[in-house]
């Protein structure tokens, strides 16, 4: 079973192989391995191809810094791209295939590129390809796209489910290493809700990576014992495989849980019904991070054939996995880090050829039987896919097939950054430390704040968690300080070798080399966030984790600045990429809006109705009938059906607004236009409701149920925010008005019962007592009734129709009975239900205003409604209503419109343009706003805006629609297509 | 006389899903009334209140329950209150009991009742709202005015029995209230 790379011990489960593929072949590796050791632990180390040059790349790093090791994970829809294999978790069966490759992994047809690497140095796209300019769209750049890439995407719908989540805490520990757990056992114990994080699937760190003991037990053992007891702690939540990608305001932070990525979660898979990334908002009132540092390379010749490596990702491979980088090992280190891998290897029986250090006259033990050689660099490699000797700064080739690069370790101080925080170099680590503006509430730790350390990381955590349990009410706890072992850190920085003339890289995803650098100073871009857009620099999947610094470095040394005086680029959340999916998490497909339902919509579903979104609500739209093959041959039946006898139309989503208090008329009246303060009891009045500005904000009708109770209504989709309106009237204009204001939309169910039939139609349902005749009820009366023995109603004669019409109201759980009982009782009359296209159709006819008319770019005046701002008091939006503009007496107005030629249709969105005027913007005459097909006038018809509208009446103008191509002749008209004296409402 | 009757229609048609560790039900036949201070009458409203509940209005962000009447304080000027029994039978009470401090509104049609109860109850919070929902920060008694999916809810913290179980109260318009539903169920433990 075992590979021929794989070592003894390590944190892996021998017990449970696993069985998986790449690129075809089948490989096996254990529980408890990434992808990328068990690739290793195969002898694979050639993964993938560079993105620019299309050289072979090999497994860099044990973490989420990785650049190169980049892999298309899964098969059909659930395939992934650009998954690092360093951090995805093995599984049985998993199907893993390498990117960027015409042709195999092995013989890429566009590793061609590489032979031209000349011509295609940093920007080479800002100076190439310039002619023909036509080109550069249609042929140069999709060229270039197919040559550099990373994965493909699968062009399926993502299958896996996400979701969302929301978790509290006192303390949010970003880490789970030596630091991060003793923040956590501190705080823990002090009784704090904590939240743990790691993104790795066990805890521990780097504790798993190193042979160091703490407590007398090695790191690892020691980091499972913590967790044990964080684990039966009530007040702890451990969470790992998650990522803390992002630090919000306010102590929110972001958090992606991987939940089925390590499971074979295809079809039939393991991860059953659960999500397969859950992203949680944390709402943190502390937080400690305690991530860590990154390894970095060093850039000399040909520094990224496969093989070469990060000296503690080697290790990492080596105490964890148990896996041998390769079986002669040459390790190359400017600090005393690298000594460390040497070491260690050793230990574990791998052959370490060389141990090469930058520096001279170091005095550390040297790793039994290993050759040291101080004051000395790598200047080239040589290797296909595969590193197979180094060349010293002599001249001296040595055999090896692997290379441990370490030149240091960088704080990972992302986290620290995202409220804009600038890091500050640290020259005793050479690194940049946290500083500035980091997140409030947050203490940086351990590595991660440069405390390189175990004993700094330990104490570091301690002090954090005593200091968040004192801040937050925490009980007070004695913690001993673990003995641990301590190893100097020491680093002599060297960036790049420049005795190498082979290309050297600092990026290994961007393949952007030292030469790229220096040719962005020479052409000018010397400023980190430019030179990052000439050169790509830490962009793309990594962003630079491990590039980052050595390219600042070298641009530094170029420039002959300090690390101080260049600085970073700004680091951004996300920290690691995070899936758009798991952003959307619920929020797809129907689940993308929350849908609001009026009550009777199941019997509306129950009658075939065709639904349509208004806003939130779904309203029917019309009812087809069996043999109707077009919707407009159920609309217009509707129509008539209504006109020549009675129809019912839900209009419970009408916004209702109920309006109490002793000053109720007072508040009423001053949000209209028009008055209100007379309005009698029993009394409903259509009221024209403005903004600020003067412009029409919205219109419906008010009831006076009582001296001091007003039910408001407002149009459907703007009933929220004629509520806020209100509310900031209430609180912010007029705090001394007694006035309460509640929304009542849900509480009733509402129904339009229109036609000449709709009296006889209630009648038969009303309870004794209830005279709807026209004396006692007539046009916009309004009144409490009962109705079908007792059930407690209002009915309002008001008409959107211009029918001889009722809106009756029942409270909602007699919604759905109420539009069958009226069904029923209307049998004998033909009774039809009618949707919103017929109720549109009839306001068209009537001269109705709605929504389309009422655009916020409209006044009273524009609508014909001048008349209605009262001269006798003051309203929102009195003074600017009188502006010139608005009142002027050749300014738009709305008429109605006919075509000249019955058989031709009208479409919403013409311009109006005289016979003989260019079809420009500047002979605009205004608009059609509304267009339907009147069954009753066998015509189209239209509303719309005409400049000095009232003068045209009978005249005629060209309605020009750009969009759809139509040009045709239309008449003016009133906009009263239908009853024009109102006869019908008053019957 | 009509010969036609109204039937009642619960808005998710009497709800209830039970599976382990949580069990969610739609509570019908309780009414619910929206009560709020008038202008200048705090004093009353809350010399009213103690005199008809002896004990003062719950401070915002909790609920009480007296007289088996759930006060729940759903503004600075505001309550809600809900009872079992008739809508009309409530108001009624409130009408006389507020009739100088307050305005009150029927509401009983316009919400969804929905007890959600379980050892894992506050699993499906901790996935649908955004507010703090355990035991340390919102005890029995509490009670919060927030967003579901982007549907208003009320959720009160209530007594349970048993004691090692949660119990949370959510009040949410009745028109969106499949949309809560279809969440809830889509939550852990309905849905790991």
């Amino acid at each position: 079973m075992d590979a021929d790379f794989r070592l003894k011990g390590g944190l892996i489960n021998r017990r449970k192989p696993l069985d998986f593929s790449f690129n075809g072949a089948g490989l096996s590796g254990y529980a408890g391995d990434t992808l990328a050791s068990a690739l290793l632990a195969n002898g694979r180390h050639f993964v993938g191809r560079s993105f620019k040059y299309h050289r072979p790349r090999g497994i860099l790093s044990a973490g989420v810094e990785e650049p190169n090791a980049l892999v298309t994970i899964g098969t059909g829809a659930m395939a992934d791209p650009n998954i690092r294999a360093t951090v995805a978790e093995l599984y049985d069966g998993m199907v893993a295939r390498s990117q960027n490759h015409l042709g195999s992994l092995e013989w890429d047809l566009l590793s061609v590129n590489d032979a031209f690497s000349p011509l295609f140095g940093a920007g080479f796209y800002y100076k190439t390809f310039m002619w023909p300019a036509a080109f550069w769209e249609k042929l140069y750049e999709p060229m270039i796209r197919r040559a550099a890439g990373l994965g493909a995407l699968s062009g399926q719908d993502d299958p896996s489910r996400y979701d969302k989540g929301y978790r509290h805490c006192d303390l949010l520990v970003i880490g789970s290493g030596p630091a991060g757990l003793m923040a956590a056992l501190t705080a823990g114990r002090a009784g704090l809700r904590v939240i743990l994080a790691e993104q790795d699937f066990i805890m521990g760190g780097r504790l798993n990576a190193e042979r160091e003991r703490i407590d007398g037990m090695p790191g690892a053992e020691w980091a499972a014992k913590a967790c044990a007891e964080l684990t039966a702690m009530d007040n702890v939540m451990m969470m790992p495989r998650t990522t803390i990608y992002g630090a919000y305001d306010h102590g929110v932070y972001g958090a992606l849980e991987r939940i089925t990525d390590h499971l074979n979660d295809g079809e039939d898979g393991d991860g059953g019904d659960q999500p397969r990334q859950i992203l949680w908002r944390i709402y943190s009132r502390r937080a400690v991070l305690a991530a860590g540092s990154i390894e970095r390379p060093i850039a000399f010749g040909h520094n990224d054939r496969p093989g070469i490596m990060l000296a503690g990702s080697v290790r990492e491979y080596a105490n964890r996995y148990a896996v041998a980088a390769g079986r002669r090992v040459i390790v190359f280190t400017n600090n005393n880090d690298g000594w460390r891998t040497a070491h260690d290897l050793r230990s574990r029986g791998v052959e370490v050829a060389a141990l090469i250090d930058t520096r001279s006259d170091i005095d550390l033990p040297a790793p039994a039987g290993v050759r040291v050689i101080q004051g000395s660099a790598i200047t080239d490699t040589k290797g296909r896919t595969r590193v197979r000797s180094i060349t010293l700064m002599s001249g001296e080739e040595l055999a090896c097939d692997s290379v441990a690069v370490s030149g240091g370790w960088s704080p990972t101080v992302h986290l620290t950054c995202h409220h804009r925080g600038r890091p500050k170099w640290d020259a005793s680590i050479a690194g940049f430390i946290p500083a500035g503006e980091i997140p409030p509430g947050m203490d940086v730790i351990g590595a991660a704040a440069g405390k390189m350390a175990t004993s700094e990381a330990l104490q570091g955590g301690i002090t954090a968690g005593t200091s968040a349990a004192r801040d937050l009410g925490g009980k007070t706890v004695k913690m001993a300080m673990p003995d641990c072992e301590d190893r100097a850190f020491g680093i002599d920085p060297v960036w790049h070798i420049p005795s190498s003339r082979a290309r050297a890289w600092v990026d290994f995803q961007n393949d952007v080399t030292t030469k790229d650098i220096r040719q962005s100073h020479l052409e000018g871009f010397r400023s980190v966030e430019h030179l990052k857009r000439y050169t790509t620099l830490g962009m793309a999947t990594d962003q630079g984790k491990t590039a980052n610094i050595p390219g600042l470095a070298v641009m530094a040394e170029i420039s002959g600045k300090s690390m101080d005086e260049v600085g970073t680029t700004i680091f951004r959340p996300p920290y690691t990429p995070v899936p758009i999916g798991a952003f959307a998490g619920r929020g797809r497909g129907p689940d993308f809006m929350p849908t609001r339902i009026p009550p009777s919509h199941r019997w509306a579903e129950e009658r075939g109705a065709v639904f349509v979104e208004t806003g939130l609500w779904l309203r029917a739209q019309w009812y087809p009938q069996p043999g109707e093959t077009h919707w407009r041959e159920s609309v217009d039946r509707e129509v008539i059906a209504t006109r020549s006898s009675v129809g019912i139309c839900d209009v419970s989503t009408l916004g209702k607004i109920d309006i109490k208090g002793a000053d109720a008329g007072e508040f009423v009246n001053r949000v209209y236009a028009n008055g209100f303060a007379k309005l009698p009891v029993g009394k409903v009045r259509y009221g024209l409701m403005l903004r600020d500005d003067g412009f029409v904000m919205d219109d419906g009708t008010t009831a006076r149920m009582a001296e001091n109770h007003f039910i408001m209504t407002t149009t459907t989709a703007n009933a929220g925010g004629v509520y806020r309106h209100l509310e900031y009237c209430r609180q912010c204009l007029w705090p001394e008005l007694d006035v309460a204001l509640i929304s009542a939309t849900d509480q009733s169910a509402q129904f339009a019962v229109a036609g000449p039939n709709s009296r006889r139609l209630l009648e038969k349902i009303v309870d004794d007592g209830v005279d709807l005749s026209n004396a006692a009820f007539p046009f916009m009366a309004c009144g409490a009734i009962t109705i079908c023995g007792g059930v407690e109603a209002r009915l309002f004669r008001i008409s959107f129709s211009g029918e001889l019409a009722y809106e009756l109201a029942v409270p909602a759980r007699f919604g759905d009975a109420l539009a069958r009982v009226l069904m029923q009782a209307g049998e004998e009359f033909g009774v039809t239900p009618y949707g919103t296209e017929a109720l549109n159709v009839m306001r068209i006819e009537k001269g109705h205003a709605t929504a389309n008319e009422l655009n916020g770019q409209t006044s009273a005046h524009h609508l014909g409604m001048g008349r209605m701002l009262s001269p006798n008091k003051d309203f929102i939006g009195r003074i600017m209503a009188h502006r010139p503009e608005l009142t002027r007496g050749d300014g738009i107005r709305l008429v109605g419109l006919k075509p000249v030629d019955p058989a031709k249709m009208l479409s919403a969105g013409a311009h109006f343009l005289e016979a003989d005027a260019p079809s420009r913007a500047s002979h605009d005459l205004g608009w059609m706003s509304s267009v339907a097909y009147s069954p009753i006038l066998n015509s189209s018809i239209g509303l719309g805006f005409v400049k000095n509208g009232y003068e045209r009446m009978n005249s005629t103008v060209r309605a020009v629609d750009f969009m759809r191509g139509t040009d045709i002749e239309v008449e003016i008209t009133s906009p009263h297509f239908i009853d024009p004296e109102g006869r019908r409402l008053h019957d | 006389m009509t010969e036609y009757q109204l039937r009642e229609t619960a808005a998710l048609g009497n709800t209830l899903i039970e599976t382990e560790g949580g069990m969610l039900m739609e509570e019908t036949g309780i009414a619910l009334a929206a009560v709020t201070i008038r202008t200048g009458k705090a004093r009353a409203f809350a010399n009213a209140f103690s005199k008809r509940y002896d004990c003062p209005p719950p401070d915002p962000r909790s609920a009480v329950t007296v007289r088996r009447q759930t006060i729940i304080a759903s503004a600075l000027d505001q309550v809600f209150i809900r009872r079992k029994g008739e809508p009309a039978g409530l108001m009624a009470q409130l009408e006389k009991d507020f009739s100088q401090s307050a305005t009150v509104t029927d509401q009983s049609d316009g919400w969804v009742q929905l007890a959600l109860t379980g050892i894992r109850a506050g699993d499906v919070l901790e996935r649908l709202a955004m507010i703090d929902c355990s035991d340390q920060a919102f005890p029995v008694g509490s009670a919060a005015r927030t967003v579901m999916e982007h549907c208003g809810v009320i959720i009160v913290r209530e007594k349970h029995k048993p004691v090692e179980g949660k119990r949370y109260l959510l009040l949410t318009q009745r028109s969106s209230a499949e949309t809560v539903l279809h969440a809830i169920l889509g939550s852990p433990p309905f849905r790991q």
